[in-house]
């Protein structure tokens, strides 16, 4: 194969089998259009891999098989050269509308590409998906298959696999948890595998999306990093006169003081959202997710952050301002006790004492008569948890373009015996230590300590969103109760 | 009993029916279905024709359609009448309008013809050529039309005019029916619209028989336009004088006009007194009219000699065809809807329902036809008569065409229960398809061959509905269509994915979507859908 030949593949199939999908971890393209009805896709699209301006190599998605049977009867009636035979397929078959997608697919292996023939695993094999491997095997290019099981059906798996071992040169089972990074990684080793030529080419695209994957890693991290200092050190101060009552202003304030956390937090996630998802502009959560919950509700602080346990142990370490330590204990013992007893928590963290043992709230004397009340920042570690859990979450949602499948389970996680269904319940020490440091020195009046901390928590912070993209698990999706 | 007529509305009102059970596609759903019309055959059809135990599937279907409407007219109270009706209702309407409009159109038409200042004669031309020739052209038109159709063999339903002018009533029907029933619910018309467009849809099965409500709208206004015509000549020539005569620049003689006086009055002459039928030759030479010599030497008996004529031209080259094109229409549509076949799927489907014992027993189903009398009362739940001879009559005998895939996973008899059940047949003779495209040949020509010796009745494909219905299998449908002629049966059975050994297992909600869209954009009215699952 020359060098300026850019290898191409060609994503084959039955109809409905789950080729877009593949394409779509691929290529790492939400746009394609995944549905249940078969025949969605009625043209080749291509999805090229473009590194520094040059595109290195092409996926395209083409339409399903229409006439297996028939395409293999006429081949197997070919007479001609055997290195003939698709050019020929497709020299009689152009401009017939029955053949008119057996047609586009065949196009672009008589055009070179590799071909990557995707099944879904979890049905039987039947005469149909013999007679497509068999008229891929006569085309004569590499290929590999790509089981994809659309249903928990495994029965049927080895016979799949024992027919592909006949005709192709690589077989992978599709891993619907781990697309999009991961699956992709794993899908372009594999395919290094079918044809020596394309090595090189898939070696450049296998590292330039890695280094692009930490690239994007590194600005989440830091976007995390700005969302914690600016949520933990963010209050609002308002004057009032003796005409204004003191307890409907601040009750006013307290409002006020939720909804521009809130806003922040979610100017976050948009921003992380935009790193990854910057073709979809409508994304909308998995169903089941806790991130459908307010930040400030009752389930969402149920749910996630540290176990009870643990967050007297870090309310020990976290040190901080006077007094806080033991607001803190208390509210964390508060929020196991409810939780033991089954959430009867009122309506998010006004019910804890109006934000008493949440956020600091200061009345204090101005020199013009009046007086100022203060809200902020806020006082309890566990903010930090959730406000951590929540956007690692929102990252491991928007990672994975499979959030919206209903055939993937439900789980729950954590630790057995808690409700928790985050990522810092299972975080080690080491982990939890700089999360604490952080906390204290972002509140605290030491600039050194405070880049020192926040340099820690970024780096721990590209590890795990790393881990977090390897992973199988799904976190943050609750069943309901 | 007597033969029940069938009307328009009846036939719309099927289709009404028809498509609203055919919108239930739940499995449950199907289920009430099938209890409802079973309830109606017990209690209604068979007391009736039970005893006799001939009953055609026309009269049951009829019978049926009647107690619907029974349950649907006590029920729709709020809701106004039934589409049949309000079809009816436009259609009467649309009749007097027609009338009307053609009492006016003519009226005025023969009122400008004969506009008379007393300066000079009417040109006796102008009124042939208005009132006469032009509706002679037109008949001859229409004539020349259905004689060119009649030697090319080629059914209204293909031509270009039956197309045309259906739609155009269609369109007709809904604009009329908006603008006049403004007032009436919006559902009612929705429904209609629905109606019109299925029956439009269904020609292969209704053929021309819309053609003729069409036909018979465009009679009555030919009749209005006539009748508005002689009565506006008539108020004319017996409420003012006119005087009529008759020019040319090329010099006829006035013998050769009185020759062709005579030709056209022909039809009349030998009935009506010769002085009435057509004006005489000296009353021609005396109504000529050179302009350059002035009219008033012209005496007036001969000026106004010419109006019997003209009447009697209108009223036997215009009025009299209409009116016999008219009683044809009525007969023609009266034998069309007499004639009509109702073998269609979800007719046949209907019909299944309708005559197939309800089995609720699990396990046990009602033996197919032709094995005797193997099923006791006491097989059958309680309140469920045993087949009697007008059931077995509907029964008919299928041809199974059995994929490959699933042909060794088939137990014996499972596919006769299933049939039996589902479908009410028994199964003929069972087709292996799949294996190649050569062994899917020679069952086509098989199956074409069973339907030369008329042997062939139902066929029934078995079909895995968790397989997307692709190009080659939808072609393979249509080839068998063609081999087994237009109007043979043909069932696509659906099941889901093989469990526990067994093949017939339940289609799933959205398969059976996709499938039931697809066949239906075949647009074959013989071509159902059905599933096979043993049991829900």
């Amino acid at each position: 194969m020359s060098d300026d030949r850019i290898p191409e593949f060609a994503i084959v199939g039955h109809p409905n089998e789950g080729k877009s999908a593949v394409v779509s971890t691929l290529a790492e393209d939400d746009t394609v259009r995944v549905t249940p009805y078969p025949g969605e896709t009625v043209a080749c699209q291509a999805f090229p891999v473009i590194i520094d301006g040059k595109e290195i190599i092409r996926f395209i998605d083409t339409p399903g098989f229409q006439n297996p049977t028939k395409t293999l009867t006429w081949m197997k009636d070919y007479r001609g050269e055997p290195g003939n035979i698709l050019p020929a397929y497709l020299e009689t078959h152009a401009g017939d509308p029955d053949f008119r997608d057996d047609f586009k697919l065949l196009e672009p292996i008589a055009g070179g590409a590799g071909v990557i023939y995707v099944v879904d695993g979890s049905r039987p094999v039947r005469n149909v998906d013999l007679a497509e491997m068999e008229v891929l095997r006569l085309t004569g290019r590499p290929r590999m298959a790509v089981i994809n099981c659309k249903e928990d059906e495994t029965a049927y798996l080895e016979t799949w696999k024992g027919e592909f071992r006949k005709n192709f040169n690589a077989v992978r089972v599709f891993n619907a948890n781990k697309a999009t990074y991961a699956e992709r990684i794993e899908l372009l080793e594999s395919l290094k595998g079918i044809d020596q030529d394309w090595g090189p080419a898939l070696e450049r695209v296998i590292s330039a999306f890695k280094e692009d994957w930490q690239q994007r890693n590194a600005l989440a991290a830091q976007i995390i990093c700005d969302l914690l200092e600016k949520a933990l050190t963010y209050s609002v101060t308002r004057s009032f006169t003796e005409t204004t009552s003191e307890k409907s202003l601040r009750e006013r304030l307290q409002k006020e003081y939720a909804a521009a956390i809130e806003k922040i937090e979610e100017k976050a996630h948009q921003k992380i959202r935009k790193l990854f998802k910057h073709n979809i502009f409508n994304y909308s959560l998995p169903a089941h997710s806790i991130l459908n919950e307010n930040l400030f509700s009752k389930k969402t602080w149920q749910f996630l952050g540290l176990a009870p346990r643990q967050l007297i142990a870090a309310a020990g370490m976290a040190g901080g301002a006077a007094g806080a330590v033991l607001d803190i204990a208390a509210a964390g013992l508060t929020f196991g006790i409810f939780t033991a007893i089954g959430g009867l928590l009122g309506a998010g963290w006004m019910g804890l004492g109006g934000g008493k043992r949440l956020a600091r709230i200061k009345v204090k004397g101005l020199s013009l008569g009046g007086e100022q009340i203060q809200i902020g920042p806020i006082e309890n570690i566990q903010f930090v948890y959730v406000l951590l859990d929540r956007a690692l979450i929102y990252y491991s949602h928007i990672i994975n373009w499979a959030h919206g499948r209903r055939d993937l389970p439900v789980e729950e996680h954590g630790p057995k015996g808690t409700d928790k269904a985050g990522f810092t319940v299972e975080w080690s020490d080491t982990n939890r230590k700089i999360c604490q440091a952080f906390y204290a020195a972002i509140r605290g009046s030491d600039d050194q300590q405070k880049t020192s901390s926040r340099k820690a928590l970024y780096e721990m912070l590209e590890q795990v969103l790393l881990d977090i993209s390897r992973s199988e698990q799904r976190y943050g999706v609750i069943r309901k109760r | 009993m007597r033969k029940p007529t069938w009307l328009m509305k009846d036939l719309i009102d099927l289709e009404y029916f028809l498509q609203r059970d055919a919108r239930e596609q739940e499995e449950s759903a199907q289920a009430a279905l099938a209890e409802r019309d079973r309830e109606i055959y017990l209690q209604t059809i068979r007391p009736v024709y039970g005893e006799k135990g001939k009953a055609p599937p026309k009269q049951i279907i009829r019978s049926w359609l009647q107690a619907r409407r029974d349950m649907e007219t006590a029920a729709r109270e709020q809701k106004g009448p039934l589409p049949g009706e309000v079809f009816a209702d436009i259609y009467r309407l649309m009749g007097y309008g027609f009338l009307i409009l053609g009492i006016f159109s003519g009226g005025g038409l023969a009122f400008s013809l004969l506009n008379y200042q007393g300066t000079e004669p009417l040109n006796v031309s102008l009124y042939l050529a208005g009132l006469v020739l032009s509706q002679c052209l037109a008949l001859l038109f229409l004539i020349g039309i259905h004689i060119f159709r009649r030697m090319r063999r080629s059914p209204f339903r293909g031509s270009v005019i039956f197309t045309l002018v259906s739609g155009l009533m269609t369109r007709l029907i809904v604009r009329i029916k908006q603008d006049a029933l403004k007032g009436l619910q919006g559902s009612k018309r929705g429904s209609l619209e629905a109606v019109t467009g299925l029956i439009r849809g269904k020609r292969q099965v209704y053929g021309a028989l819309f053609y003729w409500p069409v036909f018979i709208l465009s009679q009555i206004f030919g009749v209005g336009f006539n009748v508005g015509a002689l009565a506006a000549t008539l108020l004319k020539v017996v409420g003012s004088d006119i005087a009529f005569g008759w020019q040319s620049t090329i010099q006829f003689s006035a013998q050769a006009v009185f020759r062709l006086v005579k030709i056209i009055a022909l039809p009349w002459s030998w009935i009506v007194p010769a002085d009435v039928a057509h004006p005489s030759l000296s009353q021609i030479e005396g109504s000529h009219m050179v302009l350059k010599e002035g009219i008033y030497h012209l005496t007036t008996l001969d000026l106004v000699s010419w109006w019997p004529f003209l009447a009697l031209a209108v009223f036997t080259y215009g009025l009299a065809p209409r009116l016999i094109l008219l009683g044809m229409g009525l007969i023609f549509q009266r034998r069309a809807l007499s004639r009509i076949d109702l073998g269609h799927a979800d007719c046949t489907r209907l019909l299944h329902r309708l005559t197939t014992p309800r089995v609720s027993t699990e396990g046990r189903f009602p033996a197919p036809a032709g094995s005797g009398p193997g099923v006791t009362d006491a097989a059958l739940p309680a309140g469920v008569p045993s087949p009697d001879p007008a059931e077995a009559m509907v029964r008919k005998s299928i041809v199974a065409l059995i994929p490959d895939d699933i042909f060794e996973s088939l137990r014996d008899g499972d596919l006769e229960s299933i049939v039996s059940k589902r479908l009410g047949g028994s199964i003929e003779e069972t087709f292996r398809f799949g294996e190649d495209v050569n062994g899917d040949e020679k069952i086509f020509r098989e199956i074409s061959l069973m339907r030369q010796k008329g042997v062939l009745h139902h066929l029934l494909i078995v079909q895995e509905a968790w397989q997307p219905p692709i190009r080659e299998t939808l072609r393979f449908i249509q080839d068998l269509r063609k081999a087994s002629g237009d109007t043979t049966m043909i069932w696509v059975g659906l099941i889901g994915r093989p469990r526990g050994g067994s093949v017939f297992t339940a289609v799933k909600a959205e398969e059976w979507k996709i499938w039931h869209g697809k066949l239906t954009a075949l647009g074959d009215p013989y071509l159902g859908v059905e599933r096979l699952a043993a049991d829900e």
